[in-house]
């Protein structure tokens, strides 16, 4: 018997593009008889920022126009398309996200990424090395094209 | 990592060396800032500081985040 240990890269490129190099709704995944749940594709996918980091089972706590003035719940678009085509499983984002803060903002200790369905599903999470703090009106808070990375080397 | 400068000119400076509030990234010489007062704005005649804050706006720059997926997230 063999063990595999990795899943070929091509095909981890392959699931990546399809999933966050997406420009429109569709390519829905629908399994044959025992592949599991089916789940759609839908992009625009949104930045959300989190007071309190989640984790790749527990959502954070997302920051709200109340906690960090200029922020609105449900986060902000990341563009048409996410991420450009992946290399070596390894992806990032193409278009720069940014808010204009309009009061002090609570620290911020996690991103996330969620899809735009009717009911947003939650795709990516990670929690800040350094939490961003100190935001007061008239800052700009931005994270720039290729800052978010996306690793699937070890699928 | 997340890169603080000057809103208007993009840049700034620390406030002497080793302040608390001004922690240094050896790995890629940038500096993380927890404390705007650690920032002295020596630079940009036009650079003004804000109406209502009275402070120089600064920007804040997520240059480096990795994300993983998530597992068993929706709302």
């Amino acid at each position: 018997m063999t063990t595999f240990g990795m899943t070929d890269s091509s095909r981890v490129n392959a699931i990546m593009q399809a999933l966050f190099s997406a420009t429109a709704t569709g390519g829905s995944l629908a399994p044959a008889t025992g592949g599991g749940a089916g789940f759609a594709i839908s992009p625009p996918y949104h930045l959300r920022l989190m007071t309190v980091a989640g984790s790749n089972t527990v959502n954070g706590t997302e920051a709200t126009a109340v906690n960090c003035p200029g922020y609105t719940a449900g986060g902000s678009t990341l563009g048409t398309q996410f991420c450009a085509a992946p290399s070596s499983a390894v992806q990032s984002n193409v278009n720069a996200v940014s808010w204009n803060a309009t009061g002090t903002w609570t620290s911020v200790a996690g991103i996330e990424v969620w899809d735009t369905a009717a009911t947003p599903l939650r795709w990516l999470q990670g929690a800040l090395n350094s939490p961003l703090s100190g935001v007061v009106n008239g800052d700009s808070v931005v994270v720039a094209a290729g800052a978010l990375t996306l690793n699937a080397q070890s699928w | 990592m997340i890169h603080v400068s000057c809103k208007n000119c993009g840049t700034f400076d620390i406030v002497g060396p080793g302040h608390p509030a001004a922690e240094y990234d050896a790995g890629t010489g940038q500096h993380l800032i927890t404390d705007r007062t650690a920032l002295r704005h020596s630079h940009g005649d036009d650079c003004e500081p804000h109406p209502e804050t009275g402070h120089y706006p600064l920007h804040f720059t997520f240059m480096a985040a990795t994300v993983a997926p998530a597992e068993g997230g929706g709302e």
